[in-house]
């Protein structure tokens, strides 16, 4: 798959602070498999995702958890609160909506 | 810790990582402390919110390594090919570490994440080679930048003709070479007793440091930090940087020019035929013995030149003083002038202070002042 740029970096912020809800919507992980998943599919830098989960810390969107590992240090889990879980469905019903209005406005 | 000091070190502890998030991250902070600044509060609750140095580094490594990756050594293989490496190009995120030793091909050793390592590839083609990654790997350029930079160290044959490095932060010592060029997104630049006809060094994020440095032609120019040049000989020599200071000290050149946009100068050198200084928001400060031409502009700031003996000299500030010390400078033409601040101008034994702008040729039986004034008190004072 093409690499998708973003440079608008209000528009890539709001875009992966959804896609990490929705990474943690299945179930929880932790901090390297979520830059593993979005660099799959993002170009995007490790600075930018760490201030995106440092929000929804302290937004109370998700929580962490330690899980002490035998091959290597403890690794730290986000895990999505209620409210976390509540904001996703709503970004993903504004999305839609919005990537639909943009569609025709671009002609699509 | 103020906020200046946790600025310093966020951006010194941000090193490690990629331009981009050490770009994003200072910028957050930054607006942290304005915002926070005009809500009343001090430096101390804003960096609480903000988190200390160390955790952010810590959440940063937690998302960019594999927590069950052991790093490993791997020594690339020598293949025929290498013998005849006279240029070498690196186009991965690390950090090289170059060595010149008594060595017939470049000997390198990648040491890191293993998966990483083995995305890269060596090729050699026509004498040049190259380290990248592999095309159509999944880790390629999309995204090599969430990821630990990989630890290279070449060494090199005694005689390179090029060096080419793209990537990372990079150190090297004794290196000769024809042409040394490195260009790196998100490093620091680090080089010591090197020689190369041409030596050319950029850096979008980091500071450049020099010593040992012989060359004909030194270009060095960042966008972010500092550079500084500890002994070097380059007849021609050009600095620039966007955002930092430039300091050089014992530097021999013929041709000298260092633009800084938003810091300090301070040039210390011997003899230089040609000095031109440019700063738009620091001060200037200028050493030599001699100068045929010396020419310093900055926009906010003070400039203050020391010069046994020159033919020309043109030293003009928008907003700050300027105090010039010429030792000799026999038939010298001489132009000094500050917008809004003092010149102070002391030849040999006489010190004449003008106020004001002025111009004036200084020599031998012949003394002609040229004294206009925008806008000040016009007092001199002249003792022959």
């Amino acid at each position: 798959m093409e690499q998708v740029p973003i440079t608008n970096s209000q528009f890539k912020r709001g875009a992966l602070e959804m896609c990490v809800l929705c990474l943690l919507r299945s179930r929880d992980r932790y901090g390297y498999e979520l830059t593993e998943a979005i660099s799959h599919e993002l170009d995007v830098a490790a600075g930018t995702l760490y201030l995106i989960l440092k929000r929804l810390k302290s937004d109370g969107l998700v929580v962490t958890y330690l899980v002490e590992s035998s091959d290597g240090p403890a690794r730290k889990y986000y895990h999505l609160t209620d409210s976390g879980r509540d904001s996703a469905k709503r970004m993903v019903a504004e999305w839609h909506s919005f990537v639909g209005c943009v569609d025709k406005l671009i002609g699509n | 810790m103020n906020k200046s000091e946790y600025l310093e070190c966020m951006k010194s502890a941000l090193s490690e990582f990629d331009a981009d998030s050490m770009a994003e991250i200072m910028a957050e902070c930054i607006k942290a402390f304005a915002e926070g600044e005009l809500a009343g509060k001090t430096d101390a609750q804003i960096i609480e919110e903000l988190g200390s140095v160390d955790e952010c580094v810590e959440a940063l490594r937690e998302l960019t390594h594999a927590p069950d990756s052991a790093e490993h050594d791997v020594v690339l293989p020598f293949t025929g090919d290498y013998a005849d490496v006279r240029h070498i190009k690196l186009n991965i995120h690390a950090k090289v570490e170059l060595a010149s030793g008594d060595v017939t091909y470049p000997d390198v050793k990648i040491s890191g994440n293993r998966k990483l390592i083995d995305e890269c590839v060596v090729e050699t083609v026509d004498g040049t080679m190259c380290l990248r990654w592999r095309s159509e790997s999944r880790w390629a350029h999309r995204s090599f930048r969430l990821r630990p930079p990989l630890n290279i160290t070449i060494v090199l044959p005694r005689r390179m003709d090029t060096i080419d490095v793209r990537t990372g932060s990079l150190d090297a010592e004794g290196i000769t070479a024809d042409t040394f060029t490195a260009s790196t997104a998100g490093g620091n630049l680090r080089f010591t007793s090197c020689t190369a006809s041409r030596f050319e060094c950029r850096t979008a994020g980091g500071d450049i440091d020099l010593s040992g440095i012989r060359t004909g032609a030194l270009n060095a120019s960042t966008s972010g930090g500092d550079i500084d040049i500890d002994s070097a000989e380059a007849p021609e020599c050009s600095l620039k940087t966007a955002g930092g200071d430039i300091k050089t000290k014992g530097l021999v050149s013929n041709k000298l020019s260092a633009v800084s946009s938003g810091g300090d100068v301070g040039i210390d050198c011997g003899d230089c035929r040609s000095i031109n200084v440019r700063s738009s928001g620091g001060d200037v400060s200028i050493c030599c013995k001699n100068a045929c031409s010396l020419s310093a502009v900055t926009a906010g700031g003070d400039i203050k030149a020391s010069v046994a003996d020159a033919n020309s000299i043109s030293l003009t500030s928008s907003g700050g003083d300027i105090d010039l010390k010429l030792r000799n400078g026999e038939g010298a033409s001489i132009k000094c002038a500050s917008a809004g601040g003092t010149n102070a101008l002391e030849h040999g034994e006489t010190k004449q202070i003008f106020k004001g702008s002025f111009g004036c040729v200084v020599g031998s039986g012949r003394t002609a002042v040229d004294i206009r004034s925008h806008g000040g008190d016009t007092s001199i004072s002249i003792n022959c």
